[in-house]
């Protein structure tokens, strides 16, 4: 079970994401419309996970791509870019975004790539850890 | 008489010479244009069911989509629906009014259902009894209401509408406030926008309510009993849940403090969230106002939550949480609440949990946090309470039609009270839907089409002959050799269809999404693979014909409710009532107007088949000889020649005289390649009695010599033909247009002769034998016949063409040598002889 932060300021994708990620995984779910907010929480609370719109006001997802990624290096953060904006998804994938995903999807889809993502993450704290206990050993 | 016979018989046969006058070789500026409408329109319409074709699979296929999605999509069809009704409108000289009219009646009903209901003035405040869908009380009061009519156990009470949220937020000023707080706060600076909540919520607990509403409500407390509970009924309760958390709800509320209570649920709806969201959407009544509802307090032993269904597994089980005391502590996870599970009239498992704290009312009002006392730790409902539960909680899922969720409450006498209901979101693994591309073992009949429309179906084979649709029997899987829309008569009665041509965005697909039944396109030799009568399961999930009944297939897919609850999924639903359906199946049938277009779909096919017309008229008035060329042969024909665009090869471009190898129209080169194969034979041997009818006829027409002279015009593009052909004394229209399936088709129109009606009429019905063995539509009357064929892809409609051209070629002048009805037979088997012969 991980916890998945998802921002978008669109009230019926952010409801969506929410009832279709609770309900069809074990995952939890924190959603905000307010990427300034988002920010906020990613101080108060570890997520394993950031799914965020790239179009929103005040803030776009890209400034909270670079946000996120100054606070946690491995920060997975997977945006979700609107049908026909390839060149948003591609920047985002070069800023460090973990994966992007187009607009309107399948539920399927974003089940299986946050699916991907999970396993991506916990691959790499268990990677961190086997190395950091390799460097105990040699020491 | 010699020298007229001679005369006659050079018009039939010889040579004419061409125009010797300069003409200018680009085509007639308003035929051209006429042309152009029509493409414009065949573009519209291919993009308007693709369009469509996405929009059904959008919302029935699973996928996540927003309002932003929902509205882009309407408002980029609506777009290509008017360019389609101006491009007809255009192409007919303004005819077809009703269209536009029509189709602003369908653009308004849209425009309403995406704007959703507007809050409108309404009753402030309403007995639970009499609170009804669609009157601004928000979804929670609305249940309630459907709960007591139906005569449930509900706490007596009243609802506040949304409508007296804004009638308060107006009359005090709260509603500019509100606004310039907003307006003030900044966007990218959240302690602001907490700062401006904090100020409206302050402001709100100030104000008055407006006079009208405090009677209201004074009136209707003075019914209930001391205490009562203040419930939040979000209008967008869904949406905004997800984000803004559920709102307030204040319990054992004492009467006199009910209007406090009202404005502090009011005022908990102003989150940082909610204002940010104002901030980029505006202020918005219509998203943000709330009812609210007002019941008795019910002094619970015990409550708690219960399931008509398992929300995890979705299994036929009832499942029902229970804590001591009020219901607050049910969920949320701060005690372990006992866990019910009944099947089947049984209870099957029993969980106590340890239930450490309790809520019970506080004497002056509110909620007290206690020590559950060590006696009432043990299991919270008996056996008997449990079940009784459980039949509330079906009789409630079989109202409503779907599991419920189900707040509830019993007090220390016993009696039972329903506080809320409303539908459960079930959800379901992933894998549970998964279903194998192939069937292991199962004998695959079919496996080359495409999907159509999704879900499987199973039933005996029927192969539909001649059209003849009301023989189709109940449960078939209808096989068809083409997907024409007036097929979608017997939708109702199929299992499953199968079709050798037609795609995806054809108008018979659209209807079949819309009605729900499986269907698979272009399954090329469905023909002939498939048994009448034999039981095939269609899978169009993967796109396979499986041998018998594939039980796997079968069962109905789990319905997705939880994206069926999302608001944009709602809005799309009813926004394609306006879209989808067909009406105007057949465009012989009575219905087949204007005025009966009802919905956007309907206009489409209206407009490509009325335009199909007016195109064909393009040849009615002789056009001038400017513009045109004549087409130079072997062949003693004159055909003048008008290239629209792309129907003569470049190298053509300046000569005044052009041969059959500058041909570049895809249809009028098939037809060539037909009358050439056939050549120039002269008039068939006739009898004296059949020539000198010919002659007699002549003789009494005083439009022949005229009729003679007239020319043969082929009006053609690179994928367009409309050929006017007057070959001796009959007038034949050929037209063809080669594009997509969905928009190609050849069509005929053939009448008179010079011969006696009775030998012209049997000429129509040897033309419409041979029309019907290929499979053309076929219309007979007196020596007239008109034919036509669609839904096939090019290829196949190229090579009806150069039969076309065969035929027409053959049928010259064959009516002075159709003495009996035998002679019909006979040239309708020497025709396909001949062809076999060449085939050789």
């Amino acid at each position: 079970m991980g916890r998945i932060l998802t921002v978008d300021d669109e009230l019926d994708m952010l409801a969506l994401l929410k009832m279709i990620i609770e309900g069809y995984s074990e995952h939890q779910v924190t959603a905000t419309n307010n990427p300034i907010e988002a920010v906020e929480l990613l101080d108060k609370e570890p997520f394993d996970l950031v799914i965020t719109d790239l179009k929103m006001p005040g803030m776009d997802g890209m400034e909270l791509l670079a946000a996120a990624r100054k606070k946690d290096e491995d920060a997975l953060v997977m945006v979700i870019t609107a049908y026909g904006s390839l060149e948003s998804a591609e920047e985002a994938m070069a800023q460090g975004a973990y994966d992007f995903i187009t607009k309107p999807f399948r539920k399927e889809q974003i089940l299986l790539a946050i699916d991907k993502a999970m396993r991506w993450r916990e691959m790499v704290r268990q990677n961190k850890e086997l190395k950091k206990r390799l460097g105990d050993e040699k020491s | 008489m010699v020298a007229a016979i001679h005369k006659l018989k050079k018009w039939l046969t010889g040579k004419r010479r061409a125009p010797e006058k300069p003409v200018s070789l680009a085509p007639p500026p308003a035929l051209l244009e006429r042309y152009r409408r029509y493409k414009r329109l065949l573009a519209a319409n291919s993009a308007i069911l693709t369009m469509v074709t996405d929009l059904q699979v959008k919302m029935n296929e699973g996928f996540l989509f927003d309002m932003h999605y929902v509205r882009n999509a309407c408002q980029r069809l609506g777009q290509e629906v008017e360019a389609m009704v101006a491009a007809l409108a255009a192409m007919s000289g303004g005819r077809y009014q009703a269209l536009e009219e029509a189709r602003r009646l369908v653009e308004a009903k849209i425009t309403r259902e995406l704007a959703g209901a507007v809050l409108q003035p309404g009753p402030l405040v309403l007995p639970l009894a009499e609170v009804k869908e669609g009157q601004f009380f928000g979804a929670k009061a609305e249940k309630l209401g459907d709960l007591v009519r139906l005569g449930l156990p509900v706490p007596k009470g009243f609802a506040v509408s949304a409508y007296a949220q804004k009638l308060f937020f107006e009359q005090s000023g709260l509603e500019d406030f509100s606004r310039e707080q907003i307006r003030r706060s900044h966007i990218r600076d959240l302690e602001s926008l907490k700062i401006a909540g904090a100020d409206i919520k302050e402001r709100v607990m100030a104000e008055e309510l407006p006079p009208e509403l405090s009677q209201a409500l004074d009136q209707e407390l003075a019914a209930l009993g001391p205490r009562v509970a203040v419930r939040s009924s979000a209008l967008q309760e869904d949406s905004l849940f997800s984000f803004a958390g559920q709102f307030e709800t204040l319990l054992n509320v004492p009467r006199e403090k009910v209007k406090e209570a009202y404005k502090e649920v009011l005022a908990s709806q102003f989150t940082p969230r909610v204002l940010y969201y104002c901030h980029t959407s505006g202020f918005a009544y219509q998203e943000l106002a709330m009812g609210v509802a007002v019941m008795e307090m019910v002094d619970a032993a015990t409550a708690g939550v219960l399931y008509t269904a398992d929300p995890r597994q979705g299994g036929e089980a009832t499942i029902i949480n229970a804590v001591c005391g009020l219901g607050s502590l049910a969920v949320g996870g701060v005690v372990e609440p006992d866990i019910y599970r009944v099947e089947n009239e049984e209870i099957v498992a029993r969980e106590v949990g340890e239930k450490s704290h309790m809520h019970a009312l506080a004497p002056e009002g509110g909620v007290l946090d206690l020590e559950t006392p060590p006696d009432r730790r043990g299991a919270c409902l008996d056996e008997q309470q449990v079940l009784a539960l459980h039949n509330l909680g079906l009789t409630l899922e079989k109202h409503f039609g779907l599991p419920q969720d189900i707040e509830w409450a019993l007090t220390t006498g016993g009696k039972l009270y329903l506080l809320q209901a409303r539908p459960l979101r079930i959800s379901r693994q992933l894998k549970t839907e998964y279903l194998p591309p192939k069937i292991k073992g199962a004998e695959v009949l079919l496996e080359n089409g495409t999907i159509a429309s999704r879900g499987a179906g199973a039933g005996p084979v029927h192969l539909l002959a001649d059209d003849r649709l009301q023989e189709v029997p109940q449960g078939a899987v209808l096989v068809t050799r083409r997907a024409l829309p007036e097929y979608g008569v017997v939708v109702g009665r199929v299992a499953a269809m199968i079709c050798e041509a037609g795609s995806p965005t054809s108008h018979l697909a659209t209807v079949l999404r819309e009605a729900g039944v499986p269907a698979i396109f272009g399954a090329k030799g469905a023909f002939s693979l498939l048994k009448p009568g034999a039981m095939v399961t269609v899978d169009a999930y993967y796109g396979n014909v499986y041998a018998g009944r594939r039980g796997e297939l079968l069962k109905p897919p789990p319905g997705d409710m939880v994206l069926h609850q999302s608001r944009a999924w709602k809005v799309l639903e009813r926004v394609l009532k306006h879209i989808t359906p067909l009406h105007l199946l057949d465009p012989r049938g009575e219905n087949f107007r204007a005025e009966n277009c009802t919905t956007y779909h309907d206009m489409t096919r209206f407009a490509h088949e009325k335009a199909m017309t007016e195109l064909f008229h393009i040849s009615a008035p002789d056009p001038e000889e400017d513009g045109t060329r004549r087409l130079s042969s072997h062949l003693p024909l004159e055909i003048h020649i008008i290239d629209l665009g792309g129907g003569l090869a470049p190298e053509a471009k300046n000569l005044a005289v052009v041969k059959p190898e500058h041909l570049r129209s895809r249809p009028m080169v098939a037809y060539w390649r037909g009358v050439e194969a056939v050549g120039w034979r002269g008039p068939k041997p006739v009898d004296l009695a059949g020539f000198m009818s010919v002659v007699m006829n002549a003789a009494t027409d005083v439009n022949i010599r005229e009729r003679l002279h007239e020319k043969n015009f082929a009006i053609i593009a690179a994928d367009y033909l409309n050929l006017s052909n007057r070959l001796g004394f009959h007038f034949a229209t050929i037209e063809a247009f080669l594009g997509v399936p969905e928009e190609s088709y050849v069509s005929l129109t053939f009448y008179g002769g010079g011969a006696e009606l009775e030998r012209r009429r049997r000429r129509v019905r040897f033309l419409a034998k041979v029309l019907k063995h290929l499979d053309f539509r076929v219309e007979l009357k007196e020596d007239s016949i008109s034919g036509r064929i669609d839904g096939y892809d090019a290829p196949t409609l190229e090579e009806k063409l150069e039969l076309l051209g065969r035929l027409m070629m053959v049928s010259k002048q064959l009516d002075m040598s159709m003495l009996s009805e035998e002679s019909v037979e006979q040239h309708y088997r020497d025709f396909f002889a001949e062809i076999q012969e060449t085939k050789k």
